[in-house]
């Protein structure tokens, strides 16, 4: 699932310490949705569009695979 | 003002990574105080002659300790995010299935007489060496 969470988190000017301690989770869990290898949960996903005052459309994108795939 | 704010943030998230680092080095202690009490009583019980309650009372010492460990490793996964109780997941998964291939193959191999003969305990070195490969690969996968 492709997301907006680098972007957002530089408009807030914060670094990825910052955005984990508010959403109290590890480092190691913001460099993995950042790079797009990790889904977070609904609950994570909700917590994350509220930290950046959005929807959860507006930070993640949801793509089927086949149409990624352009199938 | 906000010079004070400021270093009053940064002395906080040093506390907090200072929690977790503790955490990580209390599992780290109670794993290497397990470790060596189970090397401690397997040399004990290999080595000396002794009567049979006292060799029952010293396998129990690791066996009470391991209880332990396992409790603090359920505390340490209860404490972790989602994202890492994901990798732990992933490892166990992975361990699982390598550990009991491992098993059987080796069982095959010492009934062939073709592998050295091992020890029934040894297993649980194979399921070992399993969660560790698993969490490195499930850390590195999401990397």
């Amino acid at each position: 699932m492709k997301n907006r969470l680098r972007v957002l988190r530089a408009e807030y000017d914060w670094t990825q310490e910052d955005l984990a301690e508010k959403l109290g989770v590890s480092r190691q869990a913001i460099i993995a949705i950042e790079k797009e290898k990790y889904d977070p949960s609904l609950t994570l996903a909700f917590k994350i569009a509220r930290l950046f005052q959005s929807s959860i459309e507006q930070v993640f994108l949801y793509q089927d695979s086949q149409k990624a795939r352009g199938v | 003002m906000y010079i004070v704010c400021y270093f009053g943030s940064r002395v906080l998230e040093a506390q907090i990574n200072m929690k977790e680092n503790s955490r990580d080095r209390k599992l780290l202690a109670i794993s290497a105080v397990v470790g060596l009490a189970w090397v401690a009583a397997s040399l004990v019980l290999k080595l000396l002659t002794l009567p049979i309650p006292a060799r029952l009372l010293i396998g129990i010492v690791p066996i009470a300790l391991l209880f332990y460990q396992i409790v603090a490793i359920f505390r340490y996964v209860r404490s972790q995010d989602e994202f890492l109780r994901r990798i732990s997941l992933e490892a166990l998964a992975f361990a699982f299935p390598v550990g009991l291939l491992g098993v059987f193959i080796l069982g095959l191999l010492m009934r062939s007489g073709i592998a050295i003969q091992l020890d029934f305990m040894d297993a649980g070195y194979l399921l070992i060496a399993g969660y560790i490969a698993g969490y490195f690969l499930a850390y590195r996968r999401y990397q």
